[in-house]
C-alpha cells in the first residue's frame, strides 16, 4: 500500500480489497454452482461489506470510481493515489 | 463495460525501486503474451459460447484477469 496514505485509509482499502476479492471468488464459484444457497448468502454479504468499505473510504478520502467524483462541487477525481 | 477503481486488487509495496525490473514486469501485463491479451481472449471467446454458465465464467474471468 502506498506509504503516504494515512493508517485509516490503508486499513479501509485493505478491508475493501479483502471483501471484494472474496466476492470475486464467490462469483466465479456461483457461475458453475448457481443453486448453492449458502454461497449466494456469502456472496451478498461480501458485496455488502465491500460496498460499505468503499462508501466509507470515499466519504473520508477520495473517490475510487469516477461515478463518485464531483460530489463536493469540484472535480476531485484527480485527487488521491493513481498508482498504489 | 468496465468500471475503473482507483486501487489495486491486493496491496503493492515497493521497497526498492528498480525501473529495469519494473519495465520487464510491465510486459507481463501488456506485452505480447501478457495478462491483458489473455483477458481479451476470454472476453472474445464468450461470444461463441452457447452454455450460459460458460458465458458467465468467461465474462467474469475476463473482467477480473489483469487486476
Amino acid at each position: 500500500m502506498a506509504h503516504n496514505l494515512t493508517p485509516r485509509a490503508s486499513q479501509l482499502l485493505k478491508k475493501l480489497s479483502q471483501a471484494d476479492f472474496y466476492a470475486q471468488d464467490l462469483k466465479l464459484y456461483l457461475d458453475t454452482h448457481p443453486d448453492d444457497e449458502r454461497a449466494l448468502e456469502l456472496y451478498r454479504e461480501a458485496v455488502r461489506e465491500a460496498d460499505a468499505c468503499r462508501c466509507a473510504f470515499e466519504s473520508e478520502f477520495y473517490p475510487l470510481r469516477a461515478s463518485s467524483a464531483g460530489k463536493e462541487c469540484s472535480w476531485d477525481w484527480l485527487c488521491g493515489q493513481w498508482i498504489l | 463495460m468496465f468500471i475503473f477503481e482507483k486501487r489495486t486488487q491486493i496491496p503493492v509495496v515497493i521497497k526498492n525501486r528498480n525501473p529495469r525490473l519494473a519495465s520487464y514486469i510491465l510486459t507481463q501485463y501488456g506485452g505480447p503474451d501478457g495478462e491483458l491479451g489473455a483477458a481479451l481472449r476470454y472476453l472474445s471467446q464468450r461470444f461463441s459460447q452457447t452454455d450460459k454458465r460458460a458465458i458467465a465464467i468467461l465474462t467474469d474471468i475476463g473482467t477480473s484477469y489483469p487486476k
